[in-house]
Order: structure tokens, then sequence, then C-alpha cells
């Protein structure tokens, strides 16, 4: 099925349900929180079906960079049509895609959502966000039913990721730095055993850096609590599937080694934590 | 072949356009195909737009047994361009044909199974299970939906025993095919997956085509390597990979054509950097008669359907109603 006009090929590829949808879209700065950029993405169709945890992926344009970057959604609003992003400028690509964005409203080919979402839980939770990883938890918390208490964790006061919201939407919001330069001097792993205890959290949603997602299982594991950890790996075709370079060791299912290798576009970013085979990777 | 003048007077808008092409014995609706290893067995695409538009569908090769593939990273950007190892990974040929190719015979398009292995004896095991269960069905034959054909994946750099890519040498590529053809008997279509990484493509394609092979794909990626200046730690965690995308358009475009004039009529698959209508035609005028969109699915995932709908515009602006005429269609400069 395709979703919309456009000539010879539609200009809106997709089919029915709440998959991925291929198309074009206005790409425009947004403002930034803390040093990343958030930008706004008018793509209805994505809009309409992206869920908390979820993907899209943005070509960067004018230069000899082919591939589309996968980027985390921070937020989707289905009455206007518009998905918000928030990157940091690290890489060739994201460097050139924030330059320009702040210039001009871009037309970019844009394909979303995808992968796995959060699966949400009743009563309290502590969602952690590591770097810029505190961006889509924000939108999270906004769409659980109990409580969540948010940590939000990064290098320095100069690497922190705050989202406006943060106050209005979780129950409390606690930060800490490497350097002690911004809230409690210390990693998220500090605070949360505290947290847990205070408030009886059962779950414990996470977004940031393969390093702080393995500290937070074992964390988890250690209080029998579970753990939905958003993943990532560099990805050549954007998260649709087909490349099979993303992939993350998972003991989901029977085998010689005791786990398979998955694709963190369509089995992940979210994955419950504890069956990542850790020790097959290189964060090991 | 080669008859039709450089640039004839544009057909009307909505002239019909045959996109028809003989691929050998094989008759395909259109000449736009995938490449093996960038296009899943089609699912994910279909996911987004319906693959039955597609001329042929080459699926990501399997092996006999199932391959949890290479470590991470297995990708890296070169400039316009990319370098992958994955290591084949796959859910071997008996879990692929149980699931995934009664999914694609059931989307109504043609297969080639792409097929690969450690040894001769692997590969013909392989293709042995493909030719089975594609003969369960009415029997390959032209325009017929489901396999239609094996392409054998002679050139991936990727697997893991080293050093021994079948493809660098005529001798070892012929072995593969000569007992890849015993295995499937004289009628399932071979096409060979040949590397441009060898000192002389024609002679590998000369030896696999007297071997049995019905066809050729040509080319597989390149190999290749980055490296990070400041940590000195290379770009992928197989150090080496195959390098794709349009920075090895140029060389695709020789070796199709360096082989369309070693081997006259020979059927073609060609695979190399494409990623457009224009790109299309450049490869059926130096001779392919299929032509595979890769890394481009990867840079943008509507891209084959895309410039399959353009292609009936463009040969309208080159005066022509049957794509089909401009295969070998290069004329010399004056």
């Amino acid at each position: 099925m395709t979703l919309g006009p456009g000539g010879t090929t539609p200009a809106v590829l997709g089919r029915a349900g709440d998959g991925p949808v291929a198309t074009r879209a206005r790409v425009s700065w947004v403002g930034d929180v803390g040093p990343y950029a958030r930008i706004a993405v008018a793509a209805p169709w994505i809009a309409r079906r992206a869920r908390p945890g979820q993907f899209l992926s943005l070509e960067v344009s004018g230069s000899d960079a082919l591939l589309p970057r996968p980027f985390s959604i921070a937020g989707a609003d289905p009455g206007s049509g518009v998905v918000t992003v928030v990157f940091a400028a690290v890489g060739e690509g994201t460097r050139r895609l924030d330059e320009q964005v702040r210039r001009d409203t871009l037309d970019l080919r844009v394909t979303g959502p995808l992968g796995t979402a959060y699966t949400a839980v009743d009563g309290p939770v502590v969602v952690v966000g590591g770097g810029y990883g505190a961006a889509p938890l924000t939108w999270l918390a906004a769409t659980l039913s109990g409580d969540a208490h948010l940590v939000v964790g990064a290098a320095a006061a100069s690497k922190l990721c705050l989202p406006e919201q943060a106050h209005d939407v979780c129950a409390s919001v606690a930060v800490t730095t490497v350097d002690g330069s911004a809230g409690r001097q210390g990693m998220v792993t500090d605070v949360i055993p505290d947290l847990l205890d205070r408030t009886g959290a059962g779950t414990i949603y996470a977004c940031g850096p393969m390093p702080m997602l393995r500290a937070l299982g074992e964390l988890a594991a250690s209080r029998r609590i579970a753990c939905q950890a958003a993943t990532e790996e560099h990805m050549a075709c954007g998260g649709v599937g087909v490349c099979m370079t993303c992939v993350l060791p998972l003991r989901d299912a029977p085998g010689e080694r005791g786990w398979h290798q998955r694709r963190v576009c369509v089995e992940g970013p979210v994955v419950d934590e504890r069956l990542i085979a850790w020790e097959a990777t290189r964060w090991a | 072949m080669g008859m039709t003048p450089a640039v004839g007077s544009p057909l009307p808008d909505g002239a019909p356009v045959d996109l028809s092409m003989s691929l050998g014995p094989l008759q395909l609706p259109n000449p736009v195909t995938t490449a093996s290893g960038c296009f899943g067995s089609g699912r994910d695409v279909d996911a987004i737009w319906d693959i039955s538009a597609l001329g042929m569908v080459v699926a990501k090769s399997v092996t006999l047994e199932v391959r949890e593939g290479l470590p991470t990273p297995r990708m890296t950007e070169t400039p316009s361009g990319m370098i992958n190892a994955i290591g084949l990974q796959n859910p071997g040929v008996d879990q692929w044909l149980a699931t995934e190719l009664p999914w694609l015979e059931s989307r109504g398009v043609p297969v080639l199974v792409s097929v690969a292995g450690n040894s001769v004896e692997d590969f013909a095991e392989v293709a042995r299970r493909v030719a089975a269960c594609a003969s369960e069905g009415a029997g390959h034959g032209p325009a017929r939906a489901g396999v239609v054909g094996l392409e054998v994946n002679l050139s991936c750099p990727n697997v893991e025993n080293r050093g021994l890519v079948f493809a660098c040498r005529p001798a070892p590529s012929a072995d593969v095919i000569a007992a890849v053809r015993a295995a499937v008997g004289p009628d399932l279509p071979i096409f060979g997956k040949l590397t441009a990484d060898t000192t002389s493509v024609p002679e590998v394609a000369a030896a696999v085509m007297d071997a049995g092979a019905t066809g050729l794909t040509l080319i597989n990626t390149l190999l290749g390597m980055d490296v990070d200046w400041r940590t000195g730690r290379p770009g992928i965690a197989n150090t080496y990979g195959g390098l794709s995308g349009p920075a090895i358009r140029p060389v695709a475009l020789r070796v199709v054509h360096q082989v369309g004039q070693a081997l006259p009529g020979t059927p073609i698959i060609a695979s190399g950097g494409i990623r457009t209508a224009e790109d299309v035609i450049c490869f059926l005028r130096v001779g392919a008669s299929a032509v595979a969109f890769g890394t481009a699915v990867f840079v943008d995932v509507a891209s084959p359907l895309r410039e399959l709908g353009r292609l009936p515009g463009l040969a309208r602006e080159l005066g022509v109603s049957r794509l089909a005429d401009l295969v070998g269609a290069v004329h010399p400069r004056t």
C-alpha cells in the first residue's frame, strides 16, 4: 500500500499499521538542550506511529557521506505531525546536519518509526539517561501511569542533557556528573540504590552509552528488578533491518553459544537487559 | 546489440516502454534487482514498499551451517562508500528454505538464491538443497516467480577462513561452479558472482562459464580498510572489509564492459555503486541485462522502486521503446 500521492513513486511509502514509513520531511532547528541540538521533523505519518524508545533515520546531505543516521525519537505529536530528535554533533555527518539545520530549514529523507519501543509498566519506575540519552525519557515518563523518577548522568555539566519538561513529567529529578560540576559527583548507579529503596520502583528504563547500560543491568539483576535498555550500534541501512551491521548478542533462544546476533534496529533498540550477552560484545 | 544510435529522437510523454529483459534463459519484467546481502530476504523492505515491483530479488547468501557472523563494529563509512565485514551471518540453508523462501514465493517475485560455502563440497550441498526445494514447486522456468536460479558467491572476502577467496583464481572458481552444476542438474540457471580483486576478471569469467555457469554477477565488494588516525584502530573489527557504494562504480563498469567484450553474449547481472536510473542505463550499455541495487538500499530504502519508476522516462528521452535495446550500446568516442 502507498500512503500518499507524489508522481511516479509515491511521496510516502509504507504499509497500514504501525510499521515504518519512508518519506521526505522538513527538518528545522528548535533549540538546544545543554550542548545538544533539538530538531523538529515534520512527518505526520511517523508522528502518529512513534512510541517512546523507537528511532528514526535521517539523511545527512551535502557531502560524500552517504548513509542515513539513526536518532532516538525524543517526542512525537500526532496533532501537529511533528517528531523531535535531540542529537550530539560528534561525527562528520551529525556536525554537518547541526551546521545546516541552524542556518536553514532542510528537506531530508526520513524513515521511521523503527525498532522496538519501551513496554509500559504500572507503578513507580526509575528512568535513567546518560548524556543525550535522557532526551527520549521525558517523553516516556509522560506516557507512564505511575511516578517516574529521573536520573540524568553526564561526564560534566557541559555535557548534561536535562530536557525542560523533566520537572513537569517526572516525580523527581536527580543529576550526577563524573567531575562533580553539576548535581552529585559520581555515576548514575551511585544514586539509584537509594532511589529504588525510597520509591519501591520495580523497573529501570535506560537510554545511554553501552557501558552505562551494562552497569545498570548488573544493578537491576542484584535487586531482582527489570531493566529495559535502549541499545545502540553502528548502522549502515539506517535501521531498516537489511544490512546486518548493528547486531548485539542476545540470549533469546537456545543455541550452541547460548546467544544469537540480533539486529539492534529490528529486535532492538529496546531490549530486556538480562538478555544481552555482554561477554560476547566489545563492552565485555 | 550495439546497433542503437547514441541518442535517438525522444518519444512522446506516455509512450509505452517495454522494460523486460532477457537474462540468459530468464525473462525478467524489468532489469532492477538487489545485490545479495543488501536486502535480506526482502521482508524488511516489503514492510515499506511492495517488492514484487522488482525484476528479481537476489537474496542474502546462505550457508550449510548457521552463522552468527563477525564481531562489531562491522561497518564504517568511507568517502562515497562504506566498508563492511559481516561474516555471512545467516540462519543456515535449511532454516532459510523453511521460512524465507515460502514467504518470497508468496510475494510473486523471481528469486535468485545466493549460496556460499567454505569448501567445494559445502557449495554443492547447499546448492543441492536449494534445488531440491525449488523443484518441489512447478519447476523453474522463464518468468516463473519463486526460485529462478542460484547465485554462487565465489567472491565474498569476509569468510572467517581467510585466503580462501575462490573468485581470485580461475581454477578454484571453476571447481565450485562445476560441483554446483553437477549438484543441481543441467537446467537450473547458475550465476557466478566474481570479484574484481584479481589480475584478470575475464580469465576467471571464462573458467566459470566453461564450468557450467549460465551467467555472471559482476562485481562483489572490493577489499578495503580504514584506520583511525588518532587511535590507530581499524575502522571495523575484522580490520579488512568489502568496500561498496558509488566509490566502486567505475570499477564495476569497467569489469562488466571488459567481460562483455571478452565473452560476448554472456548474461550479466551488474552490481557495484548503482543508485540511480541513469546508473542502470550505463550498466545496460556496457553489457548487463540486470542491474542490482546494493548500498543504495542502505542510503535510501526507496531507491530501487523510485529509480525503476524513472526508467521509462529516461528511455523515452533516448528514443528507445524497448529498454533491452540499450544492452551493449556503447559507442566509440569520435
